[in-house]
């Protein structure tokens, strides 16, 4: 039985084992360019995914583009050294938990076929990392905290509520704060906050070019009100933590770089290869500190597919 | 017989010239066969751009290298109006564009020279180069077998430069509608470019506004200002985090005059009222953290970590087993705080900063400016600096290198 917040690991970085089973390239490997990684652990007692990522072209005619890093594990297997599947058919979110420095790099999960056209397949996902000493996408907490975010009184808390208001969607931002919710991006890591009691002060409202709108409410912390109850009121209360799992719904197929124009959700019992990469055209040193990779069951997650699957033309899509 | 005939025809020819020569053989006064030689220079094109008198001793000498020039690099001030400019004389200069396609290559390497490598403008003008309605296929044949297939190799190249500058984190240059207009009159529906374009505009918003911590594009190329995008990131951990700038003028003694840009939230702050007198705070750094294409160092001051709290209970203990329905219910009475996101396994985390000098005198100010910020503990606990020699500037190799392997140590 699969519960809703239980993350199996499949990774858990820091012994030789493990670090034994992933492998480093990048692009000088290949004499394409320059750059250089390695997987390390770090003193932390974790893996440490480092490099620095060199743009320069080599001169030999036939490169136009360099700068690329990548760790990825080898593919799995049976007994007597047979080619295997991880399979994650049962499970819906991938979860990482990592320290970055502030760059994006690219998830890609290889899906090996059978025949030599698949070989290259890959489902692939950006990782944004937020830098900083702050690990992210930690571990799910299910029970409820009563971590009592202390203030000071009359301290003001803002809350961001974003609505869209692209072409075909009537979004209106609301009259109200929202009492709670997700106050970050849903799609990695989040506070669910349920503000009781707040006094709502100003609001600013910007739509951007895109159609995304941001509000921004304040909302300020009532007076003490002292009465009875083991929670003081108008304390916001931290009801969980959302894993900054990545659903496997959100992966897109690509084939060696190329996003296809024929997209599927990613078979995950034929999953063969885990990848990090790096490529994101910047020069420079780049650090990600991985504690562990593992997959998740989210029985609330019910999408299938991130990106529409309506019929294309016939001979233009895919050609 | 023919040796010899070969010997007298390339003695004859003058070098640096291609020449036809057809030469009748006849056998017993009758035509035979017919020997059509194509002479060319055993020499071939000299590489020089020196005329020919000099050859000699361009053999002997080095070997240059070609030098290509073209009008993009001899234009004195490089900006947007010059390469437009540049691109309105091709225009005009000839009814039938001839080299229309070289033009544009050679205008797509010098864009980034003319910074008009991220304007959508550039690129469209470039594009309306090639005439319209002349590339549509009228059959079946034509459409199949990618009609005037060099001009859509190049306008793919063009569009494939749209999309990488700005690819993964660069938010690049989104085409827009009119751009579609434009690739259907030239190419026609059937046509790749527009495939591609369509590509583009399918695949290129959706990757667009991903990042859940948004960065204008292009950042602030002021230090002070990133500093404080950095800090805000970092510390978007903790919804109550106050991210403060301080000026280390106004300490008395401090040594230097710089900016300090320092985040710190109410629990952080608790935590460290609540520190133990006599155990060290550690200053550490510089960490990088990176910004789009820019990078900012930062500095933590970090506690050693708390243990998590574990509870005395062994499931594994068999020496006094309970059965459940005959004993009694157990009041589990185990309650510790939860931990805030602060307080990690490897420390505890206490405040996080970006100076402008990144010294040891500018982090001995913020302490100082810290203390007096409510944090009056700073002026009791130890404090440690714990920092490495400072992470230098990101510094490109030579471009001037002709071999493949690479000398440099990275950057550390």
């Amino acid at each position: 039985v699969f519960f809703t917040g239980e993350v199996d690991v499949v990774w858990k970085f820091g012994s030789p084992e493990v670090h034994s089973k992933w492998v480093t390239t990048s692009d000088s490997d290949h004499n394409e360019g320059f750059s250089k990684c390695e997987l390390s652990v770090s003193p932390t007692g974790n893996a440490l995914f480092s490099g620095s990522l060199n743009t320069q072209v080599p001169r030999d005619g036939r490169i136009k583009k360099a700068g690329y890093c990548n760790m990825r594990s080898m593919r799995a297997r049976k007994s007597f050294k047979r080619d295997s599947f991880l399979d994650w058919s049962v499970y819906t979110h991938l979860v990482l938990r990592v320290r970055g420095d502030g760059r994006s790099y690219m998830i890609n999960l290889a899906t090996c076929g059978a025949f030599d056209i698949l070989w290259n397949d890959m489902f692939n996902y950006i990782l944004f990392t937020r830098g900083g000493p702050y690990w992210q996408v930690a571990k799910v907490i299910t029970t409820l905290n009563s971590e009592v975010l202390r203030a000071g009184k009359g301290d003001e808390v803002s809350m961001e509520q974003r609505w869209n208001k692209r072409v075909g969607e009537t979004g209106d931002p609301q009259e109200n704060p929202p009492t709670s919710g997700i106050v970050w991006h849903n799609s990695h890591v989040g506070n669910v906050v349920v503000m009781i009691g707040w006094i709502p002060g100003g609001k600013d409202t910007k739509v951007d070019e895109d159609g995304v709108g941001r509000t921004l409410w304040w909302l300020r912390r009532p007076k003490a009100s002292g009465a009875g109850g083991c929670r003081r009121g108008g304390d916001p209360l931290v009801a969980g933590t959302i894993s900054g799992a990545i659903p496997f719904s959100k992966f897109f197929l690509a084939s060696k770089g190329r996003i296809q124009d024929k997209q599927s959700p990613i078979p995950l019992s034929k999953v063969t290869n885990v990848g990090i990469s790096v490529g994101d055209k910047v020069n420079g040193p780049f650090n990600l500190e991985i504690d562990y990779i593992g997959v998740e069951f989210d029985p609330s997650h019910t999408e299938e597919f991130a990106y529409e699957m309506y019929r294309t033309p016939r001979y233009i899509a895919g050609t | 017989m023919e040796l010899a005939l070969q010997q007298a025809l390339i003695n004859h020819v003058s070098s640096n010239s291609a020449q036809f020569i057809m030469i009748l053989v006849f056998v017993n006064g009758l035509p035979c066969h017919s020997l059509i030689y194509i002479v060319v220079s055993h020499n071939f094109i000299k590489p020089s751009c020196r005329p020919s008198s000099s050859h000699s001793e361009n053999d002997k000498k080095t070997e240059q290298a070609v030098v290509i020039r073209d009008i993009f690099q001899d234009a004195e001030d490089k900006d947007k109006n010059t390469y437009l400019a540049m691109i309105q004389i091709f225009v005009q200069r000839d009814v039938h564009r001839r080299g229309h396609v070289e033009f544009i290559y050679s205008a797509m390497k010098h864009m980034e020279e003319f910074h008009v490598h991220k304007d959508l403008e550039a690129y469209k003008s470039l594009i309306d180069i090639l005439p319209k309605g002349k590339f549509i296929p009228t059959n079946i044949f034509q459409a199949e077998f990618m009609h005037y297939p060099k001009q859509q190799q190049c306008i793919i190249d063009v569009l494939e430069m749209m999309e990488d500058n700005g690819k993964l984190y660069f938010n690049g240059v989104m085409p827009d509608r009119e751009m579609e207009t434009m690739l259907l009159n030239i190419f026609g529906n059937k046509g790749h470019p527009l495939r591609k374009y369509w590509r583009m505009m399918y695949w290129m918003p959706k990757f667009k506004n991903l990042s859940p911590w948004p960065l204008p594009n292009p950042v602030p190329n002021d230090s002070l200002e990133l500093a404080k995008l950095g800090i805000q990131r970092i510390t978007s951990v903790d919804l109550q985090t106050t991210v403060v700038t301080y000026q280390t003028a106004d300490l008395e003694d401090s040594l230097e005059d710089t900016w300090i840009v320092s985040g710190q939230s109410p629990k952080q702050k608790e935590l460290l009222g609540s520190h133990q007198r006599n155990m060290p705070v550690y200053i550490e750094g510089p960490f990088r953290l990176w910004l789009r294409n820019l990078s900012i160092n930062y500095f933590i001051m970090r506690a050693d970590p708390k243990p998590r709290p574990r509870s005395a209970y062994d499931p594994d203990d068999v020496t006094s087993l309970k059965i459940p329905f005959f004993s009694e219910p157990k009041e589990r009475k185990e309650v510790a705080a939860v931990r805030s996101v602060h307080e990690q396994d490897e420390g505890t985390i206490l405040a996080v900063c970006a100076t402008g000098t990144s010294s040891r005198d500018s982090l001995l100010s913020w302490v100082r400016l810290q203390e007096g910020d409510g944090n009056p503990a700073l002026s009791e606990v130890p404090v440690l600096f714990k920092l490495r020699s400072p992470a230098g500037d990101v510094v490109p190799e030579n471009s001037d290198k002709t071999d493949s392997t690479s000398d440099d140590k990275p950057n550390s």
